[in-house]
């Protein structure tokens, strides 16, 4: 290695260090994300580990943290700031920032919960992905499979895509539909229990319109490819659709669900 | 006798305790990371939650607690970099691969200049170019610099062969070259013009 290389690699390591210094507080304070964390995983929820199994998980987890502890110096200052998102759906402009999102079920209990109990505690086995027919997706799904009753003339359900956790019914689908290089899909989601979903968007490349689904709130995202998504829930299930067709096509594919 | 000590204490310990204290210790650093890669404080937040979800599925992989900071920095940057994916139609950085490469390859025989080129570079404005690059140019510089992983525990941790990561290594930085060059020819140009 010449000096050249060097001196680039050096200054590499220096920018890399400074842009890290440099970064903006988190949006989410410690405490709210570690909160919103906890939401997430509660809402995967299958059960607490038990046996060996368990023991031998609880014995890895500890001694990694232990060893990282050891070795590890951080700061443990809270210099976020936290903001209220308790509504079921919202829609916030920050900056060139747009931010949408939906709640439900909101347990405003567990603001003040820190941390839960040893019997809540579970691990998720890693998730994976296949598609099945509709048949198929339906004996393995742990909801009922909501099927549009309108979609473009043409367009064929090609397939369900399948997010499996081992051993467990899956509690999101993603329908596919086509026609030649068109598609259309529509994801679909349990809410179980209290139920955060909230996604950051860049007002300068795109559009953002409310919507009404079936007297739900939503929104449609029209981006700078052409494509648009629209997102939107009701009870218990949370949609997204993508496409590249006409705004007015997935509206009525929604109102149809 | 250390580890019998781990062995001893993680049974008193209970799960979520450990999940808090990795979730503490790491959190301001995960989320230094993602911003990193996304440039967007909103999606470097999913880009934590999402982190630590995996983190905490997969935490009995993890036998070297050493490892456990670059183990989330490559978490993350995964994450990252497939968020962006999803999301480049209205979030994409554009890069030129082939004009920028050209423009750092034709100068590599051209020394002296080079040298003068990175010797005027400010570490700023190199922080700053570096937001030109692939997000997998930046998380390769990333563990390989700031982390300071050889390449064999690179190609480990992203799951790709050594030669992938040594070739993106240098694509990154014949990249970064390439931007140095550009932008202060351009600033050259300036000058003279008393523009």
């Amino acid at each position: 290695m010449n000096d050249r290389d060097t001196y680039l690699e050096h200054a590499i390591r220096d920018a890399i260090a400074g842009d890290l210094r440099r970064a903006p507080n988190p949006p989410l304070s410690k405490d709210d994300a570690w909160e919103r964390l906890q939401e997430r995983r509660k809402t995967e929820r299958k059960g607490p580990r038990t046996g060996r199994a368990a023991a031998k998980w609880r014995i890895y987890a500890a001694a990694t943290a232990a060893a990282a502890l050891l070795v590890v110096s951080f700061s443990m200052t809270d210099n976020g700031y936290a903001f209220g998102w308790i509504s079921k759906y919202f829609s916030r402009v920050s900056g060139s920032v747009t931010e949408i999102g939906f709640s439900t079920n909101q347990d405003a209990s567990s603001r003040a919960k820190k941390l839960p109990s040893f019997d809540d505690i579970q691990v998720e086995e890693a998730s994976k992905q296949e598609t099945v027919s509709l048949e198929e997706a339906r004996k393995r799904t742990s909801f009922e499979i909501q099927l549009p009753k309108t979609v473009p003339p043409s367009f064929t359900l090609k397939g369900v895509l399948l997010t499996t956790m081992a051993q467990e019914k899956s509690s999101q689908i993603v329908l596919e539909y086509k026609d030649g290089d068109q598609s259309l899909t529509i994801q679909e989601t349990l809410a179980q229990g209290p139920f955060n979903y909230s996604v950051g968007l860049d007002n300068e490349d795109t559009e953002i319109k409310d919507v009404t689904i079936r007297g739900q709130k939503g929104a449609i995202l029209f981006f700078k490819d052409g494509s648009n998504q629209l997102i939107w829930n009701n009870q218990s299930l949370q949609f997204k659709m993508e496409s590249r067709l006409p705004e007015s096509v997935p509206l009525e594919v929604a109102n149809s669900l | 006798m250390l580890m019998k000590w781990f062995t001893k204490q993680a049974r008193k310990q209970k799960d979520e305790e450990v999940f808090r204290i990795l979730f503490d210790m790491f959190y301001e650093r995960v989320y230094q990371t993602a911003y990193y890669m996304t440039r967007d404080p909103y999606l470097a937040q999913d880009v934590v939650q999402e982190t630590f979800i995996k983190a905490f599925r997969h935490l009995g992989s993890v036998t070297d607690g050493r490892k456990m900071g670059a183990w989330l920095a490559v978490i993350a940057g995964n994450t990252a970099i497939d968020l962006l994916r999803k999301r480049n139609r209205w979030n994409g950085i554009p890069t030129d691969d082939v004009i920028l490469l050209r423009e750092a390859d034709k100068r590599e025989s051209d020394l002296p200049v080079e040298a003068e080129v990175l010797r005027r570079c400010e570490t700023e404005e190199l922080g700053r170019l570096l937001d030109r690059l692939k997000p997998e140019y930046r998380q390769v510089l990333y563990l390989r610099y700031f982390e300071g992983l050889k390449y064999e525990e690179i190609s480990e941790l992203l799951q790709t062969s050594v030669g992938t990561i040594k070739s993106k290594v240098h694509r990154a930085k014949q990249q970064l070259k390439g931007h140095l060059l550009q932008d202060q020819e351009l600033e050259a140009r300036i000058v003279k013009d008393g523009g």
